[in-house]
């Protein structure tokens, strides 16, 4: 059996960090009726309450060193319940890349490139996540470490100036909520920052001894958080509250507001670089990871299989073509499906793997 | 091979063609610097005036064009809606109209009444205008504060409001109010908006532009006077309730901790005897509000901090030193004039326009968020006219000009 190719511990924590930040970072205002002053707080344990679940898929590779979640759960229930899922796992990460992608050309539309059509920045973006995804994990994993980087020094430099607008009151007393209502935030900022989860399910296969090296992943999620409940307390602290709930385009509507002196007016440029690496990053994984489901089903022609896929990706969206269409859409996968869809997944891969030792402690005996 | 090739051909072709779309030439743009928007409650149609600073190509010897050209060119137009309008000033300039360089929204006092939701929303909509725009509020029509110009700037009006919006802030004269700082007091509880109010004072005596008009578009000629910057506009929600004078503006800005750098006297309401009066400067001032529960009463206690030089001491009478004693006294004299500017500008806002521009709602919101939510936040209009404000002045003199004794008359 050839070896697959190994993912060192920088790569899959910056893999875990653009994982984690995908459609959250357009659709945290959802739970800014619930959670009011203390959303950025929602966001900071929403985020680090999927860690459980990305170690539980860690644990999981530990058994079956170098398969994906879905060859665990083939082997032990079998092809066809093992299809299916990988059938809905397809589908859930088309959807995801529907929607970020709709919100993402949406965001260029509204502020940069107003008369190109959105169709062709649509499919600028696709071909650009064809070419990373046909790169295979090698490859991407490479490109995820330089895109992070770039995101991350792009968002301080937006932010570097923000002190200056900042309110303080704004954000202090942090909990003016209920405890429902925060707690049901919370909830829902973990079905969305569980995208990552999905990733996970196939790169497991890629990480060297995952049963041992889930650190890495602790890691890669816990700065995801840190750094999103940062600017979710920085648009906050810019707008109030009562306004950051409103916006469409968070960092970039408060970037948009910093100013420095009379001569740089808006720094909007730099954030919108970094949500620009997150929509090709979180796009070329859902491609990578509906892909490399799609190869195992059908084991040929893998280039006309990602072109399928992308196409599969970019007519739903043009057909879409609508920012709160998709901006729903996005809420819909992380109030209902993405996590429930992960756990059950995790669910039944556990048992399968229970399934599969017991069938190798009765081959023994 | 070819796939290799094909792929990046084609991600190429695609970079390339949307270059084309939004390529726009700067001329090519009406670069809007200033707008007023008008209000007419009878027929309720709204004016919008813009004045945009003209961007012509440069001929061979690169002409520039007479002077008037460089401040600023000003179009009015009339229709229902603000876009309609805006659509009729396009028609006219035949470019495309662009706020990114927006820098002043002048209101008509008309339009802040019964309008002011409407221009809120075009600001908070429009991807490529800046929140950061200041929004001033003018007694009668913006159209012709926009439409009036300083003979003595070589700047447009626009940008000379601007300007004087910033030497505002620092005097106490007024404090800018950003579109942005006016969106969040209407979207904050416990704290009604305010924005500064501008003055026009024309040298000429005809009120109507004397620009040609084809139906309700118009170029309007722009005429001779000056802007004054001074006072605030308050509002009560989205409508405008009434007007701060000089004194009461100073009022709001110590109580609500602004940073004035200005010439105070020690003269208040009562006093007559300017001769007697004391001049200062204001080098520092800070401000705190503190909420007080009282038998389930929340009472307010604004603590104000002063730093200040002496600039003229009695004109008459006096001692010959000015010992520490008489520093104490020069103290107390600023600290009753301070107070006496905030009294008046509480009893405007609590008496008169029974709206809570100060923000102390919103200090027992950040106080007590739960009390707040529960019982004051839905009858806060109807409690705050009638709430204690305790008001606490600490000034210190730390010296007096360049001399410490009186100057006595041979």
């Amino acid at each position: 059996m050839p070896q697959n190719i190994q993912l060192t511990r920088e790569q899959v924590i910056f893999l875990s960090f653009l994982g984690a930040i995908g459609n959250i970072v357009y659709i945290h205002t959802w739970i800014d009726d619930y959670t009011d002053r203390a959303a950025w707080v929602a966001g900071l344990l929403g985020i680090l309450f999927v860690i459980p679940f990305a170690v539980w898929i860690f644990y999981l590779g530990k058994f079956q060193p170098q398969s994906t979640v879905f060859d665990i759960l083939e082997r032990g229930l079998g092809k066809f319940p093992n299809m299916a899922i990988i059938v809905i796992f397809i589908l859930l990460n088309i959807t995801i890349a529907v929607a970020h992608l709709n919100m993402f050309t949406q965001m260029i539309n509204a502020f940069f490139l107003r008369a190109t059509p959105p169709w062709i920045i649509m499919l600028i973006l696709i071909l650009i996540c064809v070419m990373f995804a046909y790169g295979e994990i090698k490859v991407f994993g490479r490109l995820v470490e330089i895109l992070a980087a770039f995101g991350i020094v792009n968002y301080f430099a937006a932010f570097i100036f923000a002190p200056k607008l900042f309110h303080i009151e704004y954000v202090i007393p942090v909990f003016n909520t209920s405890l429902t209502g925060f707690i049901k935030g919370t909830i829902f900022m973990l079905g969305g920052a569980a995208e990552v989860l999905l990733i996970f399910m196939v790169i497991v296969r890629n990480i060297p001894d995952s049963g041992k090296h889930y650190m890495w992943v602790v890691k890669g999620i816990a700065l995801s958080s840190i750094i999103f409940s940062f600017a979710i307390m920085i648009i906050i602290g810019i707008m109030s509250p009562e306004l950051a709930k409103r916006i469409a385009f968070g960092g970039v509507n408060a970037a948009k507001l910093i100013q420095v002196g009379k001569f740089l007016q808006g720094l909007e440029i730099f954030i919108f670089g970094t949500y620009q690496i997150i929509a090709i990053g979180k796009i070329t994984v859902s491609m990578y990871c509906a892909w490399t489901s799609v190869k195992k089903i059908f084991n040929k022609k893998p280039l006309l299989q990602l072109i399928i896929i992308a196409l599969m990706i970019l007519i739903p969206s043009i057909w879409l073509m609508s920012y709160n269409k998709a901006y729903f859409l996005a809420v819909f996968l992380a109030s209902y499906i993405i996590l429930p869809f992960s756990v059950l997944t995790l669910l039944l891969a556990s048992v399968s793997v229970l399934i599969t030792n017991k069938r190798a402690g009765s081959a023994t005996k | 091979m070819m796939k290799r090739i094909l792929l990046p051909a084609l991600l190429l072709f695609a970079l390339v063609l949307s270059g084309c779309w939004d390529y726009e030439e700067y001329e090519d743009l009406v670069q809007v610097y200033a707008l007023a928007i008008d209000f007419n409650k009878q027929s309720h149609e709204t004016t919008v005036t813009v004045q945009y600073l003209p961007t012509t190509k440069q001929g061979k010897g690169g002409a520039q064009g007479d002077s008037r050209s460089q401040v600023g060119t000003v179009y009015s137009a009339t229709d229902k809606t603000l876009y309609e309008a805006l659509t009729k000033i396009e028609q006219v300039t035949l470019k495309r109209v662009f706020f990114g360089y927006l820098k002043v929204v002048i209101v008509g006092e008309d339009a802040a009444k019964y309008n002011m939701v409407d221009i809120i929303e075009l600001s908070d909509r429009v991807p490529s205008l800046r929140s950061t725009a200041q929004i001033v509020v003018t007694p009668g029509k913006a159209e012709d504060t926009l439409s009036t110009f300083n003979a003595s700037h070589i700047s447009s009006s626009g940008e000379e409001i601007d300007n004087l919006l910033t030497v505002s802030r620092a005097i106490g004269s007024a404090f800018p109010v950003s579109i942005l700082d006016f969106t969040q007091m209407l979207a904050v509880g416990g704290i009604e908006a305010v924005a500064p109010r501008v003055i026009t004072v024309s040298k000429k005596t005809e009120p109507e532009a004397k620009g040609g008009i084809q139906g309700n578009t118009r170029f309007v000629e722009e005429r001779e006077g000056a802007h004054r910057v001074a006072g605030m506009a308050v509002f009560k929600g989205d409508k405008l309730a009434g007007w701060l004078n000089d004194q009461e503006t100073l009022g709001y800005g110590w109580i609500t901790g602004k940073k004035i750098n200005t010439f105070k006297t020690s003269e208040t309401s009562d006093e007559t005897d300017t001769k007697n009066i004391f001049y200062y400067h204001v080098s520092k001032s800070r401000s705190k509000i503190k909420v007080i529960m009282e038998k389930n009463e929340p009472l307010f206690e604004v603590d104000v901090k002063i730093v200040a030089d002496l600039r003229k001491y009695y004109s008459t009478k006096g001692s010959e030193f000015l010992s520490p004693e008489e520093v104490e006294l020069i103290e107390n004299k600023l600290s009753e004039s301070i107070r006496s500017d905030i009294e008046a500008a509480l009893v405007k806002c609590q008496e008169e326009f029974k709206s809570d521009i100060f923000g102390f709602g919103f200090a027992l919101f950040r106080k007590n968020p739960k009390l707040w939510q529960t019982e004051y936040a839905k009858k806060w209009d109807d409690v705050f006219p009638y709430t204690q404000v305790y008001i606490n002045v600490d000034t210190k003199v730390i010296n007096t000009g360049t001399n410490i004794r009186k100057l006595n008359l041979k």
